[in-house]
């Protein structure tokens, strides 16, 4: 067929340009709606208006008692030190003691000044003075908020930290917070972790208990790596790597796969498969701190394979005296947060807990006060242990100040 | 049989039988004919013995058995742990099922022949293609090893997008067969089905096959938007555009192609993905993604056909069309920015030259304004065309046959044996050594290796952990910059080995030299294996215990071979 022939067979030209206008259009249309980047990356699941707050089980005077605890919390009461405090102090003072907190001694910051510190940046830029806004905790990102992250002391120390840390200190979505930009919601915050949140990223501990905490539902959802995230998933991640890697010795991904099962009693979030793997693997870790556990109650860097050679704390990295409050604080923190109906087969014996609570009594009781000051984050972990184990957040103890 | 004899022998004057052929004249070849064939069985030859690359090969022959024994998509990739999660749009799932039962059937070999049919199909469509252009067999041959030279980096690997540049070629052939036929010619017959028919179908192949299936959505538009810039240049009127035929044409026959490439398993979606696969950030760091470099792979090449082009067009006679213009700016720009575009620029910039090349053909050796008159057997009233025989025909039989007979192919059909596998396999990336040693000692969790070995560890060591693989685009990007962070020895390459649980390295001395010095400084670590191109270490303990913060440093606080820093950070992350 010649293009003589086939010029006397077309259609049209209003039906031909109709019909292009039509069709290329639709495909344009379709196209460029599609393949035109999306606003929202990541689609955030539907999260709960107030965390949820996993509390303590236990009440085991034996670990600690009354006036023990008393004596303990009182010296680590939070404090602020003007332009030199340290926002990873308060990250940890806030978890602590949570944002109820109040003391009769006024020079004891509120659970609520430590909040506010955090989340309101003209409290932070009156704390940290005129630089305070070149270099603000909160940095507004697009539709959510970021946490400045280990650049200084006027940063958070970790990935998620204080995210995780106000959350547990039961702030709900809505409470407002300030940045240089202006008023936004705690929502804004969390919606972030989700949106910069990488499976892969160095630390996921705190990540873990954000999700856990808001997430409505235990619904997937897909990071901006386009990767499926669920918490069967996170749980593995978590127990990926080696003992003792992680942030201190490991601990906060213990405590983190604690978080997850006390979460999956309220809605379950895990397979069976993978809540039997975390039990099976917190068998083991207890197996391992038994083993390793010192004579006197503590553990350090080693706790996975090898007990303390000493008592007396020495001076090489992870067996100072503050490698051995990190590595027993920690461990009694995620052993007071187990189910109870998984106690009898995680827990370790009475005795072993016994120890380790009496060892920090002690070892505080012996502290200086400046030394708690320098080693409050630490302390922090381990002043807590003992509230949950008493079965109350510190905030909840009777402190009989002097005001 | 090229002759035969009638039922009733007819006789020559002197009575003696007269033996007429009862082929038709034009089954004669020439002495042309016969060089043709002798290229294209060199070619057979050379397709059929070079060695099967492991670029991704492998990966999708896993694949295409994973489909094949699921009897479903994947929809994460079943081989790769850490790509868990990562959504999988399998674009070219028919591909892999051919592969995967090509290799279940006839093993690697098997692969290598369909590797081998599918290279020779695409020249032989595209030699025909050129032949429908200029008419003259030497020109077609000069197209085709034109686009041979300029595709070489791509040609020489089996992958699914070998079905894509045969699909290319084919659509070419169709389209080319309507775009040049003559009233009466051969190639005018039953165009008018094969074009409307051959085209919906090809393309929906073609998205099923592979994702370069946009090569042929372009291709048609093109010629759509060049037919309609001519026609506007040529009538000087806008409104003529919309009353020519050819215009017309493709552009339904566009829509009609891109109508049949969502006949799919992800309809419109695979379209989107496709269109937006470029975007993948992992990408930017794959050789193949990165710009063209003129004294790199393909380079030179790629210089050498714009030179002979703008020569062309210099001496060339015949219009330059928009068609044309707008073909090899568009796949001549994606060469410059894609090196692996190098393998779609070739035919199509061969194509678009054609006409100029046949036309500067014509005039070195202009053909005979006359028909030759055929020579007709005596007695009868059969004639050949002149230089002629069956004999020749029966030449470029044997030829075939012993180019089939003597590749590896050949031997696989005629006598089920296949090559060993040092010349089967690609040494470099398939190292047969070093799996022959971990079949032996088979990996214990995570390992790290490269990603060029990634797929072939998979095929050969069961149930290994690959850290990456051929399907970067479904690496999570924080374990793809892990990965190169690792394997180039950069700081802090040894916390993302604790980071990752690695147990075992697997290390090409030739392509990550600073980690294997350096992994001969660093401790805790076995060397379990070691021949001229790989070495393996084995975790012996476990990872430093004084990073209680677990957070790596800074990047300047550690260097390779380094073999441990001192924590910067208190336990705590700030000093208490």
């Amino acid at each position: 067929m010649n293009e003589a022939k086939r010029q006397a067979r077309t259609i049209p030209t209003l039906v031909f340009a109709l019909s292009q206008l039509i069709i290329v259009g639709a495909a344009v249309a379709a196209v460029g709606l599609s393949v035109a980047p999306r606003r929202e990356k990541v689609e955030i699941p539907k999260l709960r208006e107030t965390p949820r707050i996993v509390r303590p089980v236990f009440d085991r005077p034996e670990v600690v008692q009354d006036d023990q605890l008393k004596r303990v919390l009182l010296k680590l009461r939070p404090r602020f030190d003007g332009a030199k405090t340290k926002i990873n102090h308060v990250d940890h003072a806030i978890r602590f003691w949570s944002s109820e907190a109040l003391f009769a001694d006024k020079n004891f910051p509120s659970g609520e000044q430590l909040r506010q510190l955090l989340l309101d940046q003209r409290v932070f830029a009156k704390m940290y003075g005129k630089d305070a806004d070149k270099k603000p905790l909160l940095i507004p990102a697009g539709r959510g908020v970021k946490v400045r992250v280990n650049e200084g002391d006027w940063s958070s120390s970790h990935v998620d930290h204080t995210c995780a840390s106000v959350a547990e200190a039961n702030t709900p979505l809505n409470y407002p917070v300030y940045t240089v930009g202006g008023k936004t919601e705690f929502r804004s915050l969390v919606e972030q972790v989700f949106r910069d949140f990488s499976l892969n990223q160095v630390e996921y501990e705190w990540s873990t208990m954000v999700f856990a905490m808001y997430q409505e539902e235990p619904t997937a959802w897909r990071t901006s790596e386009g990767q499926e995230i669920n918490f069967d998933r996170l749980a593995e991640r978590i127990m990926r790597q080696d003992q003792p890697q992680g942030v201190c010795f490991g601990n906060h991904r213990l405590y983190s796969l604690v978080v997850l099962l006390r979460v999956h009693e309220m809605t379950p979030i895990l397979s069976d498969e993978t809540h039997q793997r975390i039990v099976t693997y917190l068998q083991d870790m207890t197996r391992r701190l038994v083993a390793s556990q010192h004579e006197d109650g503590f553990w350090n860097v080693d706790w996975p394979t090898a007990k303390p050679i000493s008592a007396k704390p020495q001076d090489v990295e992870g067996d100072r005296l503050s490698d051995r409050i990190i590595a027993t604080g920690h461990a009694l923190e995620w052993w007071a947060m187990i189910p109870e109906k998984l106690a009898p087969a995680i827990l370790p014996e009475r005795e072993v807990i016994v120890r380790a609570g009496q060892w920090v009594v002690k070892t505080v009781d012996a502290m200086e006060d400046r030394d708690i000051v320098r080693h409050f984050t630490f302390l922090s972990h381990a002043g807590r242990s003992l509230a949950l184990w008493r079965g109350k957040l510190a905030y909840e103890v009777a402190l009989d100040e002097k005001p | 049989m090229s002759a035969s004899l009638d039922n009733e022998p007819k006789s020559a004057p002197d009575g003696s039988p007269v033996i007429t052929p009862k082929l038709p004249p034009h089954y004669a070849l020439g002495l042309s004919h016969l060089g043709v064939t002798a290229v294209f069985v060199v070619l057979f030859m050379l397709y059929s013995f070079l060695p099967l690359r492991a670029t991704d090969l492998w990966g999708h022959t896993l694949w295409g058995r994973w489909i094949l024994e699921h009897h479903q998509l994947p929809v994460e990739d079943p081989y790769f742990p850490l790509a868990e999660g990562m959504q999988v749009i399998d674009s070219a799932w028919l591909a892999q099922v051919i592969f995967g039962a090509v290799e279940q059937n006839f093993g690697p070999e098997g692969l290598s022949l369909l590797f081998a049919g599918l290279s020779i199909s695409a020249m032989i469509a595209l030699a025909r293609t050129f032949y429908l252009i200029s008419r003259r067999l030497l020109p077609m041959v000069v197209g085709v090893l034109l686009v041979l030279v300029v595709s070489w980096s791509r040609a020489a690997t089996m992958r699914p997008e070998c079905f894509g540049v045969t699909l290319l070629a084919l659509l070419l052939w169709l389209v080319t067969a309507d775009l040049w036929a003559k009233p009466g010619d051969d190639a005018s017959r039953g165009l008018h089905w094969r074009l409307w028919i051959g085209v919906p179908l090809l393309m929906c192949l073609w998205a099923n096959l592979h994702g370069s299936y946009l090569i042929g959505l372009i291709f048609l538009s093109c010629i759509a938007i060049g037919s309609a810039i001519d026609t506007a240049m040529r009538e000087r009127s806008l409104a003529a555009i919309f009353r020519d035929a050819k215009v017309q044409r493709y552009a339904f026959l566009a829509e009609l192609a891109l109508a049949a490439t969502l006949i799919n398993p992800y309809g419109f979606q695979l379209l989107i993905y496709n269109l937006t696969f470029a975007r993948n950030p992992n990408l930017t760091q794959v050789l193949e993604w990165q710009p063209l470099v003129i004294l790199g792979i393909g380079g030179r090449e790629f210089a050498v056909s714009i030179v002979l082009l703008l020569g062309l067009w210099r001496w060339s006679r015949a219009p330059v069309t928009a068609t044309q213009v707008l073909l090899l700016a568009l796949f001549g720009f994606a060469a410059i920015q894609s090196l692996r575009m190098l393998g779609w620029y070739a035919p199509i910039f061969a194509w678009t030259i054609m006409p100029h090349l046949s036309d500067v053909w014509s005039r070195v050796r202009p053909l005979p304004e006359v028909e030759p008159e055929g020579i007709a057997i005596e007695g009868s009233d059969y004639k050949l065309p002149p230089g002629r025989s069956f004999h020749y025909t029966l030449v470029c039989g044997l030829l075939i046959w012993i180019g089939v007979a003597f590749s590896p192919a050949g031997s696989l059909l005629l006598s089920g044996k296949r090559r060993p596998d040092a010349q089967l396999f690609d040494k470099i990336s398939s190292p047969l050594e070093l799996v022959a040693h971990l079949e032996e000692k088979p990996p214990q969790g995570q390992i790290f290796n490269p990603q060029h070995w990634g797929d072939w560890l998979v095929l050969k060591v069961p149930g290994v952990r690959p850290f990456v693989t051929s399907n970067i685009h479904l690496t999570p990007p924080k374990v793809w910059e892990d990965y190169l962070r690792i394997s180039r020895g950069e700081p802090g390459w040894q916390r993302v080995l604790d980071r990752y649980n690695v147990r075992m390295l697997v290390l090409d001395k030739l392509t990550q030299p600073v980690l294997t010095t350096a992994m001969k400084q660093t401790t805790g670590w076995a060397l379990a294996y070691e021949d001229d191109q790989a070495v393996i270490y084995r975790r012996i303990v476990q990872s430093p215990k004084t990073d209680a913060e677990g957070a790596e440093p800074p990047a300047a606080e550690q260097a390779p071979g380094g073999e441990k820093e001192p924590a910067k950070e208190s336990p705590a992350g700030n000093p208490s």
